[in-house]
């Protein structure tokens, strides 16, 4: 019920845009909301929806004003947060992303090792242990933004000008993975062969927000034969579904 | 086939935009000022989300080796046809061999050049778009460079009339602009001293405006305590990043970010947004839901009544 969520909020953001707000912080549990509500309101399929955005703790519905009003959509959107499913009844996925944390590929290892106090060891094994959850996407295209890690980092004072696709960085508590050549200021830890945005692709996008991933150490050998078969498009990437 | 003898100061193929991929993290792109480019598209006798060029500040040079129809609408760029002028907002012929000059753009900064049947890229993600930054859409995801050779589309009918925009329906250009706008979702973070100074002062727009954002210098406003958890961002999105510096959202931006937005540009000021050039003045009033979308409305219906008018 609506009335359950007495902290949302309905916010204009252009008149086109309806900016759902279920609080300010970030959270996986407050994200399993955003996530039930996206699931409610796509179900409804109202006609002049134009995009539904996920971020950390809301959810912008932007729609065509020739079809729909604002109270119309404001309605529809008081609606879906009554049919929301219990957020914890929902099935979701894991991509394992093979990284090598080696040399070259890593050039801020020894950088966060000196920062967090933490051995190489340590940093892999929370780093790899358990699968981090996507809670949204944006920087560049299908750059996933990925909680929540046990320390933080700062980014780079200057950001470097070129990091190259398959980059894996830690910013503040967080961790991504590059996916097209940018320029960036997280802390580069290792990097992964696998293209998780690729337009040449049929599956553009290897990840989307409300999946999980589970990082794997690999060998620099590993990393060099594992790129071929991607460039060879010989690799089906490792994808977990997990049904509740 | 157009041949660019030189592509200007920033030069892509766009259309309508690549929407549906936000969730991603892929911004629409498209046209920025999608009056113009809708203007454009029918002076040429085009579909709606036909592919045209978006020049900026400065035009180029493109040869064409067949005979053909285009139009031209935005910013006044002085495009001259093998030395004779052109009219702005406007239908005209292109003979075989030709060259369209644009020059610089006398005021605004984006003109849209629509040639009959369209610009052919391969679309990606249903759209021909450029974005630079996502490095997709258009010729290879960048600008336009010397020496690219653009296809052409079927044109269907190149016995359209050839016409000229009536002045009443141009977007008006010049120095200082007004916007209107409508409250952002953090709006009432903000002091009251804070929003009234956003609604009475006269801002300097800088010189950094790519198609992401167009920032403005100063004044600077006062920006409340407080972090604000990433959220999603649109078009004429106007945030205050923690310096006060207002930047005014582009549809290359970001898809989520986390600077608070202030207001919103109405979707008919769309097409002044994209005109906003360095050192030009803008002040910004508050419009209610209602007229916003009526202004967008009327928009929509000048696009229809010289759709009708042209096909007669």
């Amino acid at each position: 019920m609506y009335s359950e969520f007495p902290s949302v909020k309905l916010k204009n953001a252009g008149e086109g845009g309806l900016l759902v707000v279920f609080d300010n912080k970030i959270t996986p549990r407050l994200y399993a909301q955003v996530r039930s509500f996206v699931n409610a309101l796509a179900k409804k399929k109202l006609v002049g929806i134009r995009e539904i955005v996920p971020s950390y703790c809301s959810v912008m519905v932007y729609f065509d004003v020739l079809a729909v009003t604002m109270p119309e959509m404001k309605t529809l959107a008081k609606e879906a947060l009554a049919e929301m499913e219990p957020e914890d009844t929902q099935a979701y996925r894991i991509l394992h992303v093979p990284v090598c944390y080696e040399g070259v590929l890593a050039p801020d290892m020894e950088k966060v090792l000196r920062i967090t106090g933490l051995t190489k060891n340590e940093l892999l094994r929370i780093h790899t242990e358990k699968p981090f959850l996507v809670y949204t996407m944006g920087f560049s295209p299908g750059f996933p933004y990925m909680g929540d890690l046990p320390f933080s980092v700062p980014r780079l004072s200057s950001p470097r000008p070129v990091i190259p696709p398959g980059s894996v960085g830690l910013g503040g508590s967080q961790t991504g993975i590059y996916t097209v050549k940018a320029r960036g200021e997280w802390q580069i830890i290792g990097r992964t062969p696998l293209k998780i945005f690729d337009h040449n692709r049929s599956q553009t996008f290897l990840l989307m927000p409300g999946d999980y991933v589970k990082f794997e150490k690999i060998s620099l050998a590993a990393y060099f034969e594992l790129r071929d078969q991607v460039a060879q498009d010989d690799y089906i990437p490792h994808l977990e579904v997990i049904e509740l | 086939m157009i041949t660019v003898i030189r592509p200007g100061r920033f030069t892509t193929i766009q259309d309508a935009g690549r929407w549906g991929y936000q969730t991603w993290g892929l911004p629409i792109s498209g046209a920025l000022d999608p009056y113009a480019y809708q203007i454009a598209n029918i002076l040429a006798g085009n579909a709606p989300g036909a592919a045209v060029l978006e020049m900026t500040d400065e035009g180029g040079v493109y040869h064409f080796d067949n005979e053909t129809m285009g139009a031209v609408a935005g910013a006044d760029m002085s495009l001259t046809i093998n030395g004779e002028p052109v009219e702005n907002w406007s239908t005209f012929s292109i003979p075989a061999g030709a060259n369209l000059v644009f020059g610089k753009a006398k005021l605004g900064r984006r003109t849209y050049f629509a040639v009959c049947g369209g610009i052919i890229v391969q679309p990606i993600l249903d759209s021909c778009s450029t974005c630079v930054t996502a490095g997709i859409g258009g010729i290879e995801g960048r600008r336009l460079y010397v020496g690219d050779m653009l296809e052409i589309g079927i044109c269907r009918n190149p016995n359209q009339k050839r016409y000229v925009l009536p002045p009443k329906w141009r977007t008006v250009y010049g120095h200082e602009w007004q916007l209107a706008v409508t409250p952002g979702p953090q709006a009432n973070w903000f002091s009251f001293s804070a929003r009234k100074d956003f609604l009475s002062e006269q801002f300097i727009i800088s010189s950094h405006a790519d198609r992401s954002v167009c920032e403005i210098a100063s004044p600077l406003l006062d920006v409340p305590k407080g972090e604000l958890v990433s959220d999603a961002t649109g078009w004429g999105a106007i945030e205050v990043p923690a310096g006060g510096q207002l930047l005014l959202v582009l549809p290359d931006h970001g898809t989520t970010r986390g600077f608070m937005k202030i207001a919103y540009v109405i979707q008919a000021d769309y097409t002044k947004l994209a005109q906003l050039a360095a050192g030009d003045k803008v002040k910004f009033h508050a419009v209610t839901w209602h007229s916003a979308v009526d202004a967008y409305k009327q928009q929509q219906k000048t696009i229809l009544a010289l759709q009708k008018l042209l096909k007669n």
